[in-house]
């Protein structure tokens, strides 16, 4: 499959002074694919996503998202890029504690244009918490919070979604509620997700797969789509 | 010669920053093209009176006459012009909306005629100054060769401008908007004194402020009985407020800002174009969110010009107690012998200072008009101090030397510390002296 | 969306927030009140000098009197154009009749215009020299005519109105005047008869004679150089001072020209005016720089211990896409925020703590001034914005790949 991808990473490399936590990783990731990146802790799973949002600065290659490089944009057009173009879901949910959830994705509106109360309901409902945009944070469960933050993602519409152990505080039922959310989401609207896990059974709800381990892609392939579709 | 220079160098750099804040305030080229015009009015203007006082054309003190009034006015109409500017960049939101603006030719000539009364006369101060170092000859050439050269410099000068503007313009260009702002603000508020003059601000408020009064009083008087038992002196007081001394400023100012707020309501409220079916509600936010900022950029004008008129205004009602010490103005001694001013300089009852150079010595000249009407020209100098001059503060003039108080009201008699007074005539609207007789008492003051 | 965020930060950090309102309030009010007390006591020395209007006194050298035409002779010394108010007094007791008791007659000019040697008008008087006094009805003009004007406190002793008829009496005669009108000026003018200067000589008996003459002069503050002995100077130091017009230059040439007399500055007031203020300025501005400092590294100090708690929430906004100029206006509006309420209260407390010390210092209430309220406004906008700026500068500098690690 030569054709060419959404996202590309060309030669990327990151080292920490001695330490290098990537090690020229090449990857091509077409519109629209669910890509989880799987590894053991310390193989360079989160520099490699906070690397591909822009986050750090690589030591070595580029990063192209939809054709543009952009480690060569300056500081304030990779802002405005990331927060048109990229969407992002923490391990910890990191929502404003003294916002509601309503408030939470209105602020994600208001960084990247305007607020607009109406669509933000209606993406609350659309991840199933109707009843519960007017809590705070610490009134919702860890399973609630997190849909919250996809709610807050996706808001503006991005191409890409970044996930960082979206499930890594919760239990298996919370967690498959969560990820079938993703995946409704996912195939309702057709953006690209990279999944950041170091579990396996994660990884089942996604399209392809890649092994990092040590900075370098070890494995790379497609999961079978009946196997995702019955979990 | 240094000081020709520093004039001149400080002439182009306020330019410059008037180009650069157009620059920063209007974003599209059109916009833009406005502050063009008035800049281009500016420097041809500079050329006219630089030409016609060099080319001593016969009607040149007639025009720099007209000139100098015209510049009170406009220098007034400076802030009303700084709101217009805001109108039309809201009105030129839309640029479709430009073509069928059928006054345009209207504004543009206006702004252009803006730029030419401004600067005008500064040309032609310039000229003299020349002049007067001795660095350009006093000539008598025919009027009509004169207009010849006037014509051909200007066509040059437009040329010139041209490649100037481009240049800027490509400059500015890679400069980030910070960089620009901060030190045309520091230029504006810290060059007040001398942008805004402070008088001017309060006879044009007393005229506003008058004619305001009257209306309401003949509104009151004509649509109310005036004896209606609820409209009593209470409500006269009531009324009165808004024109005492000392709460008439805060009210003044506050009209002037609610006109700035509505334009700023106005526009910020102005309904969205439709959007197309297409967009993703999120593109549409964004759409939303850089029309409003754009629009909101293009008020932006009204709050700088409102601050700028606040500190203006400011400085009127403190100019009572701080030194008012003009700088002279410098005089051209003509083939008869006579230095002369216009008296309608006078009007603003405040201190004017003057000075001519004659054989080897420059004479300082004081002029004041009275608050009785009576116009007094005295040397810038008594009989026993050394001659620092005299400064205005309040009612008083100060010398600068011993800091002796002069009442107002006793300048133009002799004695005591006041300026040494000098016979004048007034022919024309201008005051005439003979610059000999002014120099022998200058002399025989100084040694 | 704006107010949302800063009402949802300020409910959470109620105490910081508090705090910091607290530090540029009181930085506030200790500005603003101290350069009003400043303010207030250069206008409360002026106005003791503006209450006495005269500041030299010209007194005959031995007992006796002065001659009236000499009066006029102040306006041709050298320091003429400086003699800004002339009123010569001539006083006598006189019996009132109809209530029969005794009071102090003046006879002096309310207003009175002549022409000076070089032909301009003057207008003399005492209406011209105090300027705080107040008629109620009309003064009378010139020195003719059979018109008087009561004290108020004489007038409310007598039970006077304008419109009565006086006699008065003294040893020598006896006239009748009619009252026109009530003068209240605040001294011992408001114990007095006042009468034209004519008649009141006409009624005592002393023709062309005055008592003393009140005189108002612009002067110059005695200083330094102006107390050096002349004979000490060089001669163009002696020219200067020459020049200047000192108080007691222009007493000496009164003394010239007023035949018989004894002119002498009235020193309380010269002597603060010069040099009460200019300490005075030293250490008000000190004080005010102090606290100013003071208050600013408070609100910092405040501001950052919550920064410090707010990393999280700066790295997830900038994880978000905020640009550092978001981040900088969401501060800043709190700082903008805090600067008003902080500088309305400040400019209020100010007042409070200038009236306070006005009561205590002069005894007169303090009058707040515009130019005060917007200087608290600066100074409170100021302390805030600079107390921001270094947390400011620290929550900036968060990093947002924070936020990614667990």
């Amino acid at each position: 499959m030569k054709r060419k991808g959404y996202l590309e990473i060309i030669r990327l490399s990151k080292e920490y002074g001695e330490v290098k936590a990537l090690r020229e990783v090449k990857l091509t990731v077409p519109q629209g694919q669910w890509l989880t990146v799987m590894g053991p802790s310390g193989s360079g799973k989160t520099t490699l996503l906070s690397l591909i949002a822009g986050l750090i600065k690589p030591t070595r290659g580029k990063v192209k998202i939809g054709g543009v490089d952009i480690f060569s944009l300056s500081d304030n057009q990779l802002l405005q890029f990331r927060r048109e173009k990229i969407g992002l879901i923490f391990q910890q949910h990191h929502l404003i504690p003294y916002l509601t959830a309503l408030e939470n994705v209105m602020l994600a509106q208001f960084i990247h244009s305007l607020p607009d109360e109406a669509e933000a309901i209606d993406s609350l409902i659309k991840v199933g918490l109707a009843d519960k945009i007017n809590r705070y944070p610490r009134e919702l469960s860890g399973g609630e919070q997190q849909r919250v933050c996809i709610a807050r993602a996706l808001i503006n519409n991005p191409g890409l979604l970044l996930a960082d152990e979206p499930t890594g505080n919760l239990d298996r039922k919370n967690s498959e509620l969560v990820l079938n959310l993703l995946s409704k989401l996912h195939q309702e609207s057709n953006f690209t997700i990279v999944l950041v896990t170091h579990d396996p059974w994660v990884a089942r709800w996604g399209e392809r797969i890649v092994q990092l381990e040590d900075g370098k892609v070890v494995d790379d392939f497609l999961v079978q789509k009946s196997r995702g579709r019955k979990r | 010669m240094k000081e020709t220079i520093t004039l001149a160098l400080s002439r182009a750099f306020e330019f410059c920053l008037l180009l650069s804040f157009s620059y920063l305030y209007f974003k599209n080229q059109r916009d833009r093209r406005l502050f063009f015009l008035l800049a281009l009015g500016a420097s041809f203007g500079f050329l006219l009176g630089f030409l016609l006082n060099l080319l001593q054309m016969p009607f040149a003190y007639q025009l720099k006459a007209w000139l100098t009034k015209a510049e009170l006015i406009f220098r007034g109409g400076l802030l009303i012009l700084v709101f217009l500017s805001s109108l039309i960049a809201e009105m030129l939101e839309g640029r479709e909306r430009l073509d069928q603006l059928k006054p345009r030719f209207l504004i543009y000539s206006l702004l252009f005629m803006t730029g030419v009364v401004f600067v005008g006369f500064e040309g032609f101060d310039l000229c003299l100054k020349l002049q007067s170092q001795s660095f350009l000859k006093m000539t008598d050439y025919p009027y009509y060769l004169g207009a010849a050269v006037f014509l051909g410099f200007s066509f040059l000068w437009l040329l010139a401008f041209r490649l100037v503007v481009i240049y800027l313009f490509e400059f500015l260009e890679r400069v980030q908007a910070p960089v620009l702002t901060f030190p045309v603000l520091v230029y504006l508020i810290v060059g007040l004194r001398s942008f805004f003059r402070p008088e001017l601000f309060s006879s044009l408020e007393v005229i506003a402020a008058r004619l305001l009064h009257d209306c309401v009083h003949w509104l009151i008087v004509f649509l109310v009985f005036p004896d209606h038992p609820f409209l009593r002196e209470s409500f006269w007081k009531l009324v009165a407020l808004a024109f005492r001394k000392e709460t008439g400023l805060i009210f003044n100012l506050l009209l002037v800002l609610a006109l700035g707020l509505w334009v700023f309501m106005r526009t910020y409220f102005l309904p969205y174009p439709p959007f197309s079916e297409a967009k993703s509600p999120a593109e549409r936010r964004k759409f939303k969110a850089e029309l409003r900022s754009r629009r909101i950029y293009s008020t932006r004008f009204i709050f700088v010009s409102w601050i700028l008129f606040s500190l203006a205004a400011y400085n009127s009602y403190s100019s009572g107690k701080s030194l008012y010490f003009p700088e002279p103005k410098l005089l051209v001694v003509d083939r008869q012998g006579k230095v002369s001013f216009f008296s309608g300089e006078l009007d603003d009852l405040m201190e004017h200072r003057y000075s001519f150079n004659y054989r080897d010595q420059t004479v300082r000249l004081l002029a004041i008009r009275k608050p009785d009407g009576k116009t007094a020209v005295c040397l810038d100098d008594c009989l026993i101090c050394p001659p620092d001059g005299y400064a205005q503060l309040g009612k008083d003039l100060f010398c600068l030397y011993c800091g002796t108080p002069i009442p107002i009201d006793t300048v133009g008699s002799p004695g005591g510390c006041n300026p040494i007074p000098l016979k004048f005539k007034i022919k024309k609207g201008k005051i005439v002296l003979e610059a000999n007789s002014a120099f022998r008492e200058w002399v025989k003051n100084n040694r | 969306m704006w107010l949302r965020l800063f009402l949802a930060s300020l409910k959470r950090q109620k105490l910081l927030f508090f705090l910091a309102f607290l530090s540029a309030v009181t930085g506030t009010a200790m500005v603003a009140g101290l350069i009003g007390v400043y303010f207030e006591a250069s206008a409360n020395v002026s106005r003791e000098l503006r209450k006495y209007g005269a500041n030299i006194i010209v007194q005959p050298a031995s007992s006796g009197y002065l001659k009236e035409e000499d009066v006029y002779k102040i306006k041709t010394i050298f320091w003429r154009h400086n003699i800004v108010g002339i009123n010569p007094y001539l006083y006598g007791f006189a019996e009132v009749k109809p209530a029969g008791k005794k009071v102090l007659v003046a006879g002096t000019w309310l207003k009175k215009e002549f022409l000076t040697p070089e032909g301009n008008k003057f207008v003399a008087g005492l209406l011209t020299l105090n300027r705080g006094a107040r008629i109620k009805g009309k003064p009378f003009e010139g020195d003719q005519g059979e018109l008087a004007v009561i004290g108020s406190s004489l007038a409310f002793q007598l039970g006077l109105k304008p419109g009565d008829k006086l006699v008065l009496s003294s040893r020598q005669k006896e006239i009748e005047v009619r009252l026109v009108g009530i003068i209240e000026a605040g001294g011992y003018e408001d114990e007095q008869l006042f009468l034209p200067l004519k008649k009141a000589q006409h009624l005592f008996g002393a023709e062309g004679k005055v008592s003393n003459i009140l005189v108002s002069a612009v002067t110059v503050p005695l200083d330094e150089f102006g107390r050096r002995d002349p004979k000490t100077m060089t001669r163009r130091e002696f020219e200067k001072w020459y020049c200047t017009a000192y108080p007691p230059a222009v007493a000496k040439q009164i003394e010239e020209v007023v035949c018989g007399s004894s002119a002498r500055p009235v020193w309380q007031v010269v002597e603060t005016e010069g040099k009460v203020l200019s300490k005075f300025q030293l250490v008000f501005l000190t004080l005010t720089l102090l606290s100013l400092l003071g208050s600013i590294v408070a609100v910092a100090s405040t501001v950052m211990a919550g920064m410090m708690r707010r990393e999280d929430e700066v790295a997830l906004l900038k994880a978000l896409g905020a640009s550092k100029r978001w981040i900088g206006r969401l501060f800043l509006s709190e700082a903008f925020f805090l600067g008003l309420t902080g500088g309305l209260s400040g400019y209020l407390a100010g007042i409070l703590l200038a009236d306070s010390i006005n009561q205590l210092v002069f005894g007169t209430p303090f009058e707040g001034k515009t130019s005060l309220f917007l200087l608290s406004l600066v100074v409170s906008l100021v302390v805030n914005f600079l107390g921001f700026l270094f947390p400011l500068k620290k929550a900036l500098s968060f990093e947002p790949g924070v936020v990614l690690k667990g």
